[in-house]
């Protein structure tokens, strides 16, 4: 709307400290309208404060007559539009706008506003500070396919007609804490066998198994196989990484009859996007790598060993509206190119 | 996408120059991923093998080594840390780069001074699990070894990593390179089988190399490390992998590379071991190869006899384990066994091997085939250990101590018996003298029990294998070294029983050993009695050891003259002329007569077949002439009146004749004749006393004698053999004239006047025919003889002849005048001379 009309004046946020700022490259999604492939914006955590000061510079020195300057903090859940927008679009109101043109805020989990200045007029370039102290900050950041968690700084100049507004977007990254990790790792993992297995999924030969996955921190093993032609074991030490983490573990190959041509792990992150009976899944490979190089016999042990901090992965996250998962995936292939395959669940998290 | 060697080369010279330019630029990552890149020419399966270690030694040339040296001198100049590469080569997403490069950096980082060293082998030596392709595994294993092998015996890193790690990461190494390398033969479709067994061979250094490793490591004086954490972790591998050319390859390696003294400290277990190889492996070339390497070594520190328990404890598994192990394999490895623990003094230690091939053979569930059973046969020979020095004296000190050896023998079948008798035959005859003696009754029973079965089964289509066993008979004698003379005559009695009862097919050679060998003992007895002439006991003794021989003589020609064969009869007829010359010899006159008349009877009762009649007749006469000791209780005028009577019974006219005019001599003694024979000399035997009693001078028997013969010849048809005759009975009237030692002829001068009358006119019609032969031939010269193949003989026959050579048609038909003329001539020399001729009318 604004880009037809010039508009009579310039907001510039700042925030305090940017410029020291860990920042974040976010890439932009290539069918938005950003001007730049990437973004890069600030980092902030929890309860962190967000201060700042909102510049608001009147073009030649004319007056702006408003209705009073706000600055607000939101932190929103946006969809794309039509992917389980049906529940959202009718709780929530236009209002709530979405950053992404291509997506609309599904909730606003954060909205904190305050006045600036009141109703007057602006004669000439002024600065107005905001400070919201220790805000909480309930969800980290996410850019997907399908679903985004946004932070901004909004400051909008109150007109008649048509508002004048500028947002300025920053990260936030959420730690867990030392006691959260125990209680993630205590907790148990949920290994399920997918119900839309396709044929070359491999399958668990023996449903007892699940037992031996206890709620202890333990290594995570899983003993499965096809009949009569392959019959693996693997174990990873444990079921939640932080993102700096290394994967360790091993696969026993208790049986192959397959020519193997490699052998992979791939970590998958899974993005559900809307609500539970109609929501929507992204799959997206974060690591491919190759772990075995040709046919093994029976009574081989392939080592594995993945360092993830050297990867962008995203953490564990969820709420009503979305949610992300990860996944370890062996990936078995074949000399005659068949792919055999089995994932886990596992989390990661971010740690400081 | 094919791409060429040379393109391949190419490229992977482009990314090693980039990736030096970029360590020159210290941009490590960027460095690391030109790496990666050449190195994925090593994930390739299009490469022939010798292409493959080509890229191989051109990556490590040029990319390996220009990055190690610029990490070693990045870490040290604190421009990096080695743990960080460490890390940051571990995100390469593939995984033979990634290991490459983590072994370089790894072996880098471990180099420096303050570095987990140990752990980041171990490290190293686990993560390259992750390559299970074989070609490809089994180079990245090789760049590893070659890489840790330093941290492990350079005295630079010495007390880094303890040599427990050192040996079992180098095992580690070992084990899965076996694997891999097995596997090789395996990947692919079938029609690559061979090339990649060829592959197999080419590299199988590299699997060999990792138990140098290991010896490199604990040395030669490490015994007991060796023992508990070396042996059974290598022995369990070249087992559990199962694989033939392993097997074979890896075994020979380990017994090359660690020392004797290893070996025999660890006999036990390696010899267990290679009860659980593949069955296609031959055990005893793997046993071969161990006692090759142990008997490479100094022998004498070999305590021989733990060593053959262990052998033999280790056979005996064997057996156990595998009682149907084909014989191809047993018995190769039991005579390497038997080379290995032989003693020549101490055969019988040699026994507990024979008991165990004897029970595994009754064990046996399946017919042997036939090479089975020629491997059996070679090995009963016993010839093929080339530690036994004298084959022959061992040989027989088996047969005779061994008892398990001989029932071993025995249990074979006649094929398996003949074959090895045979060749073991061959070679104790091969020397006529025998170096081992039978000393007692008890040896020779052994030896000939041995031999029975052969004999007693012979069959007759074997021809050197019954030369051979009838030249046993000599060797046996030859052999027997007795003190008594009495001994001899039972051994040698045992020795013909055993002949007459065991195959009557050999009874008339071995007899006629054994017949010699009693003339011998006689010999010795005379000889014995010549030394102790002054002591009565012993003379009488020793004349009662004669007497018994001759008995058994006798018996002995008996027993020839059974078996009633016309050849043997004659052979059987002379001896005992001979017997009775040895007996004549030592003036037992009366035994001398019993062996007359056994020939005489012999004649009598027509045994002698006609053709032999007259041979024999001339033998006995000629011995009866020579004989001495007769002339008592007219013994001789018995036995000459007997030969004469059989002389004028000769059915053929010629050989009457001849025999009779010989019979003369006998009626007409000459001392001339007798000799003795006492050990092999000949002694003037006419005493005085003989010379008396020898005087046959019967001169009406002697004429009867020539006027028979004369009359036979006389009525020959055929004049020229007449005429012949005649002229022969002349001679032995004018030997009778000359050779009287001062008696007067027993023939009449008017005897022979008539008889030379009847020559001249016996000759005279001769030279009527002869002179129409020649009439007849010279009518013939109008056909030359040369070109003629047959001539026509003078009794109307055809011969062939040699045109070669020029004959006198003359010579067929000739009438012998020459004898004639040459006696004539002969009596006219004596004429002048000798007065007894004179009155001989020419």
């Amino acid at each position: 709307m604004s880009i037809f009309f010039k508009a009579p004046i310039d907001i510039e946020i700042l925030l305090d400290g940017e410029e020291s700022r860990n920042h974040i490259e976010v890439s932009n999604p290539s069918g938005s309208n950003a001007k730049t492939l990437t973004e890069s914006m600030p980092v902030f955590e929890d309860g962190e404060t967000v201060s700042g000061i909102a510049t608001l510079r009147v073009r030649d020195g004319k007056r702006v007559e408003h209705a009073g300057i706000k600055v607000s903090i939101v932190g929103s859940i946006d969809l794309i539009k039509g992917s389980g927008g049906s529940n959202g679009g009718t709780t929530t109101s236009n209002s709530f706008k979405s950053v992404d043109s291509r997506k609309k805020s599904v909730e606003q989990f954060l909205c904190l506003t305050y006045d600036l200045c009141p109703a007057g007029e602006l004669q000439h370039s002024q600065s107005f500070p905001f400070n919201f102290k220790n805000l909480p900050k309930r969800h980290e950041s996410y850019k997907g396919k399908n679903v985004d968690v946004s932070y901004y700084v909004k400051v909008t100049l109150i007109r008649k007609g048509a508002d004048i507004s500028k947002i300025k977007k920053f990260w936030v990254n959420l730690y867990l804490s030392q006691k959260e990790i125990e209680n993630l790792n205590k907790k148990p993992v949920a290994i399920r066998e997918e119900a839309n297995k396709t044929r070359e999924e491999i399958t668990k030969p023996n449903a007892e198994e699940e037992s031996l996955i206890s709620n202890e921190s333990k290594p995570v093993k899983l003993d499965i196989g096809i009949e009569n032609c392959l019959h693996i074991e693997f174990e990873y030490a444990k079921s939640a990484y932080s993102l700096k983490d290394v994967i360790v573990g091993r696969i026993y190959f208790l049986l192959s009859r397959l020519k193997i041509k490699h052998m992979e792990v791939s970590l998958i992150t899974r993005e559900s996007a809307g609500v539970s009976s109609a929501s929507t899944l992204v799959d997206s490979t974060a690591i491919r790598y190759e772990i075995m190089d040709g046919s093994p016999v029976k009574g081989e042990t392939i080592p594995i060993r993945l360092f993830l901090s050297g990867y962008e992965l995203t953490p564990n996250m969820g709420c009503n509206y979305f949610n992300v998962k990860n996944y370890l995936s062996l990936v078995i292939i074949d000399e005659d190119g068949r792919r055999y395959f089995k994932q886990s669940e596992i989390t990661l998290y971010r740690q400081k | 996408m094919e791409v060429s060697m040379d393109e391949t080369i190419t490229l992977i010279r482009q990314e090693s120059i980039l990736l030096q330019r970029l360590l020159e630029r210290d941009n490590l990552i960027q460095a690391i991923n030109h790496a990666v890149k050449a190195i994925s020419f090593l994930r390739s399966d299009d490469y022939k093998l010798n292409e493959y270690y080509e890229i191989y030694l051109l990556i490590q040339d040029r990319c390996f080594k220009p990055l190690s040296d610029y990490l070693i001198k990045g870490h040290t100049s604190n421009k990096f840390h080695l743990n960080d590469v460490y890390d940051t080569v571990q995100y390469v997403g593939n995984v033979l780069p990634r290991l490459y490069l983590l072994v370089v950096v790894g072996t880098c980082y471990a180099s420096i001074d303050d570095a987990p060293t140990s752990e980041i082998l171990k490290d190293l030596v686990e993560m390259c699990r992750g390559v299970q392709s074989s070609i490809r595994g089994m180079f990245l294993r090789q760049y590893l070894s070659d890489n840790i092998l330093p941290f492990f015996i350079d005295s630079k890193y010495s007390g880094r990593v303890d040599q427990l790690t050192k040996c079992q990461l180098t095992l580690e190494n070992f084990k899965e390179m076996n694997k891999l390398w097995i596997r090789l033969q395996y990947q692919g479709f079938l029609k690559e089988r061979i090339q990649h067994v060829e592959d197999r061979i080419d590299i199988k250094i590299m699997v060999g190399s990792q138990l140098i490793n290991i010896h490199r490591i604990i040395g030669d004086s490490n015994l007991q490390f060796y023992k508990e954490k070396v042996v059974p972790v290598v022995l369990q591998q070249i087992i559990q992998c199962n694989d033939v050319l392993s097997q074979n390859y890896l075994f020979d390696v380990f017994f090359q590379v660690f020392p004797v003294g290893y070996h025999l400290a660890t006999l036990k277990s390696v010899l267990e071991a290679t009860l659980h190889l593949h069955h296609e492996v031959s055990i005893h070339e793997i046993i071969n190869l161990l006692i090759n390497k142990v008997s490479s070594d100094n022998v004498d520190k070999i305590d021989s006899l733990e060593f053959v328990e262990v052998f033999s404890d280790y056979l005996y598994n064997l057996n156990q384990k595998d009682p149907q192990l084909s014989l191809l394999q047993f018995i190769p490895l039991l005579e390497s066994v038997i080379n290995l623990s032989v003693n020549e003094e101490k055969v019988i230690a040699l026994d507990q091997f024979f008991e165990l091939l004897s029970t595994k053979l009754k064990n046996k569930h399946t017919e042997y085939i036939n090479e089975e059973n020629e491997t059996l046969a070679k090995f009963l020979i016993l010839n093929r250990i080339p530690n036994v020095q004298n084959y022959k004296k061992f040989i027989v000190k088996v047969i005779l101590e061994s008892k398990w050896y001989r029932t071993l023998f025995t249990d074979q079948i006649s094929g398996i018996q003949a074959f090895s008798v045979n060749v073991i035959l061959q070679e104790l005859l091969s020397c006529s003298k025998s170096e081992i003696p039978i000393k007692n009754k008890e040896e020779l029973q052994v030896i000939l029990s041995f031999f029975s079965p052969t004999i007693e089964n012979y069959d007759s289509r074997h021809p050197i294998l019954q030369e051979n066993l009838v030249k046993l008979v000599h060797w046996i004698l030859n052999s027997m070294k007795l003190k008594t003379v009495n001994d001899n005559i039972e051994l040698i009695s045992i020795l013909k029983n055993w002949y007459s009862n065991i195959n009557v097919d050999f009874i008339h050679i071995s007899h006629l050993a054994i017949i010699t060998k009693y003339w011998e003992l006689v010999k010795k007895c005379k000889m014995i009695q010549n030394k102790y002439c002054k002591n009565e006991s012993v003379k009488k003794q020793y004349g009662d050891s004669t007497r018994q021989v001759f008995k058994l003589i006798s018996r002995a020609i008996q027993d020839l003259v059974y078996l009633n064969n016309e050849q043997i009869m004659t052979t059987s007829h002379n001896l005992c002329l001979e017997t009775a010359t040895l007996a004549d010899s030592l003036s037992l006159g009366d035994i001398s007569y019993d062996f007359f008349v056994q020939a005489i009877e012999m004649h009598e009762e027509n045994k002698i077949s006609s053709s032999q009649k007259y041979t024999a007749i001339v033998v006995l006469i000629q011995t009866l002439q020579r004989t001495n000791s007769l002339f008592v209780e007219n013994k001789y005028n018995d036995l000459i009146f007997r030969c004469t009577t059989m002389a004028s019974r000769l059915l053929k006219k010629k050989e009457q004749a001849r025999a009779v005019y010989l019979c003369s001599h006998l009626w007409w003694t000459t001392k001339t004749v007798g000799m003795k024979i006492v050990q092999g000399e000949i002694v003037d035997g006419n005493t005085s006393s003989n010379d008396m009693a020898k005087s046959m001078r019967d001169r009406k028997r002697v004429l009867e004698c020539l006027q028979r013969s004369l009359r036979v010849a006389d009525s020959i048809l055929d004049n020229i053999t007449s005429y012949q005759l005649m002229i022969e009975i002349l001679e032995i009237c004018l030997f009778f004239i000359n050779g009287t030692d001062g008696w007067d002829s027993p023939v009449p001068a008017t005897y022979i006047d008539g008889l030379i009358k009847l020559i001249n006119n016996n000759l005279k019609s001769l030279k009527l025919e002869e002179s129409t032969n020649l009439k007849f031939t010279g009518e013939s010269d109008e056909e030359p003889l040369e070109k003629e193949e047959f001539v026509a003989t003078q009794d109307g026959r055809y011969t062939s002849f040699d045109a070669s050579i020029p004959i006198d048609p003359n010579k067929m038909t000739r009438v012998p005048i020459n004898h004639f003329t040459r006696i004539n001539d002969y009596i006219k020399r004596l004429q002048s001379v000798d007065a007894r001729f004179k009155s001989i009318k020419l």
